[in-house]
């Protein structure tokens, strides 16, 4: 619904060029922000059983 | 204080002001004034959502936190990164596609005009003592570990903040934020590494981790579930994801920000990489504050780091028995001290038994140091009931005026005044916009042309900074009620959240079920408060139950539909 709300109104100044600058879709952005997430929750597990 | 450090506090200060009214000059219309006229990149976006949420106190306790506590408080914000793709699937496209000023203004358009002036209200209310707070905490940190009147130092704070805000609107706003961050990012990482330098030679970095692990303040994740615990990994993912789509969904503060996003684009980078920043940059601040734990374990700590509760108790009729027991610390503590560098001597050794027999008596040791300070602190509070015995705020600070080095102890003071000018001009420019928005626009001077409304919008800015500077001037004499507000804010967000929800998903529910959901929702919440352990992380998650279930009943039993409500009201 979303992605449609951005290419509907041109007023907004987005198009479907400029759904993310970093990524090809927003969608892989999400996971990719969900993964880094994920990442430091498992390192900060490691991190902390492995010095105390 | 030395010369280096005033000249590199008084230059960083006047540099944010400075920058604040040079960046924002140009507002001819409240479009600019108020929404930086929708041309801000999103690396502006986000380090000024970043600044905005990162108070003085962040900065000043959170250290504190790691080092009473531990890092554990890290958790808190797990549940950050989901509110940012939330918020950004949901709430950036609508309000950008809709043009709002105010994320209230969204209300009436998609509910009724009472809903949109119940939740200005709120935020009214709550901001608005949240700021007097947002300069009164730092200030009295600030006075207390400097010497000053916490007149001064409020004074500071309120009036350069008010200089640029009143001047610039948002635009200097985020700028300053931009750039207040900015300083704010070098000096915390010059304190961590400046206080990890400050370790003994003999003890490495690793050693000060294995030091801060085997005293468990590197307890990062705790995957136990527990409602009355406050920081866990549930409550954190769950609890925090509720309080941060509150604070960022449905707080004017962080909704303006990101409105002044020239796209969605832009607003949606500026959340996403405050939820992609926020928790490594917490990790750094709460081991910076396990770093200086471990440096107080190899220096010998005081007993209590208020100076001013301190002084006073040397003072009184108890000063003696507080003395006695302050040498009993120092004897204690350098015991500790002497056991620790032994374990560490038997980790490069390799002996795995002596290892736990030298862990056992450290954990002896260390129960005994804090019996003792719990001691010292008995007496202090049996000295003055009234004495606040929590010096988890001075901590960090009176670390930094003691032991860094010059001009750098200048940089750490002028993070924490730039982090206290970012969350209050923030504030200001968020209180300033719905004063004339949602209330002064809509409800009193409907036509008027916008250079009366720029000069209303200049005036609401300058009387909410003298509101802020006056609440903190008097804070002192209002004693626990300064908590009870703090309290009172994180009382509403389930409300508010809840209603902006039912805007968002549940489009057959109508503005009157919301209405009178929200008063339910509030006093489930209020109820939960006064007769519950409940940590309050929860509260977000029962309120938006709450509202979201009795409006949906609601709209059941009255029958009534959301958006033909909607469609027969005037929008502002």
């Amino acid at each position: 619904m979303n992605e449609e709300l951005q290419t509907q109104d041109p007023k907004l100044g987005t198009s479907q060029y400029d759904a993310s600058l970093f990524f090809k879709s927003w969608r892989r952005l999400y996971i990719f922000v969900l993964s880094e997430l994920a990442l430091l929750i498992f390192l900060f597990y490691v991190f902390m059983k492995f010095f105390s | 204080m030395r010369t280096l450090d005033w000249i590199v506090l008084v230059a960083t200060l006047l540099s944010i002001v400075l920058y604040g009214i040079y960046k924002g000059r140009g507002s001819r219309n409240i479009r600019g004034y108020l929404l930086a006229d929708k041309q801000m990149k999103w690396y502006t976006v986000a380090l000024s959502i970043m600044a905005t949420q990162a108070s003085a106190i962040t900065f000043t306790s959170t250290p504190g936190q790691a080092y009473v506590d531990g890092m554990r408080f890290v958790q808190f914000y797990f549940g950050l990164p989901l509110a940012m793709v939330i918020l950004s699937v949901t709430a950036v496209p609508i309000f950008h596609r809709l043009g709002v000023y105010t994320a209230y203004e969204y209300l009436e358009h998609r509910f009724d005009l009472k809903t949109r002036v119940l939740t200005t209200i709120i935020f009214l209310i709550s901001r608005g003592l949240a700021t007097g707070i947002t300069i009164y905490a730092p200030s009295l940190v600030l006075s207390v570990i400097l010497g000053w009147d916490i007149r001064i130092t409020s004074s500071i704070i309120g009036i350069a903040v008010i200089i640029y805000t009143v001047f610039g609107g948002v635009k200097a706003v985020n700028w300053t934020d931009f750039q207040q961050m900015l300083i704010i990012m070098f000096g915390m990482l010059a304190a961590l590494i400046t206080t990890i330098s400050l370790l003994p030679s003999d003890v490495s970095f690793i050693d000060a981790l294995r030091v801060g692990g085997v005293s468990g303040k590197l307890n990062l994740i705790d995957f136990s579930f527990d409602l009355d615990n406050r920081y866990n990994f549930w409550s954190g993912l769950v609890g925090g994801m509720f309080v941060a789509l509150a604070y960022f969904g449905t707080d004017q503060s962080q909704v303006q920000r990101y409105l002044t996003g020239q796209s969605i684009t832009q607003s949606r980078l500026g959340l996403l990489f405050n939820g992609l920043a926020k928790v490594p940059m917490q990790f750094f601040i709460l081991l910076l504050g396990a770093m200086v734990f471990v440096f107080y374990q190899f220096e010998r700590p005081p007993v209590f780091f208020n100076p001013v509760e301190k002084n006073r108790i040397e003072s009184s009729a108890k000063g003696e028995e507080f003395k006695n027991v302050e040498r009993q610390y120092a004897t204690a503590a350098e015991q500790h001290s002497f056991q620790l560098k032994s374990y560490l001597e038997t980790l490069r050794s390799g002996n795995e038994n002596a290892q736990e027999n030298i862990r056992a008596e450290l954990r002896e040791a260390s129960k005994r140091v804090g019996e003792i300070k719990a001691r010292a602190l008995q007496i202090v509070k049996a000295n003055d009931p009234r004495a606040d015995t929590n010096d988890t705020n001075y901590i960090f600070l009176s670390f930094v005026v003691k032991y860094l080095p010059v001009g750098l102890v200048g940089l750490v003071l002028a993070c924490i005044f730039a982090a206290s000018m970012s969350s209050t001009s923030g504030e200001l420019s968020a209180l300033a916009s719905c004063s004339i928005v949602d209330v002064y626009k809509r409800l009193i001077h409907k036509e008027a042309n916008e250079s009366h409304y720029l000069f209303v919008s200049r005036i609401a800015m300058a009387l909410w900074g003298i509101y802020g500077i006056a609440f903190a001037q008097y804070a002192s004499t209002l004693g626990s009620l300064v908590e009870a507000v703090n309290i009172l804010g994180s009382l509403f967000y389930g409300t508010m959240l809840g209603i902006f929800l039912l805007a968002f998903y549940f489009k057959s529910v109508g503005g009157t079920a919301t209405f009178w959901s929200a008063f339910v929702g509030e006093a489930v919440v209020l109820c939960c408060f006064w007769f519950t352990k409940i940590s309050w992380l929860w509260y977000n998650v029962v309120g938006c139950g709450v509202v979201i279930g009795v409006a949906a009943l609601l709209n059941i039993l009255t029958g009534t539909t959301g958006r033909g409500e909607s469609q027969t009201r005037p929008y502002n």
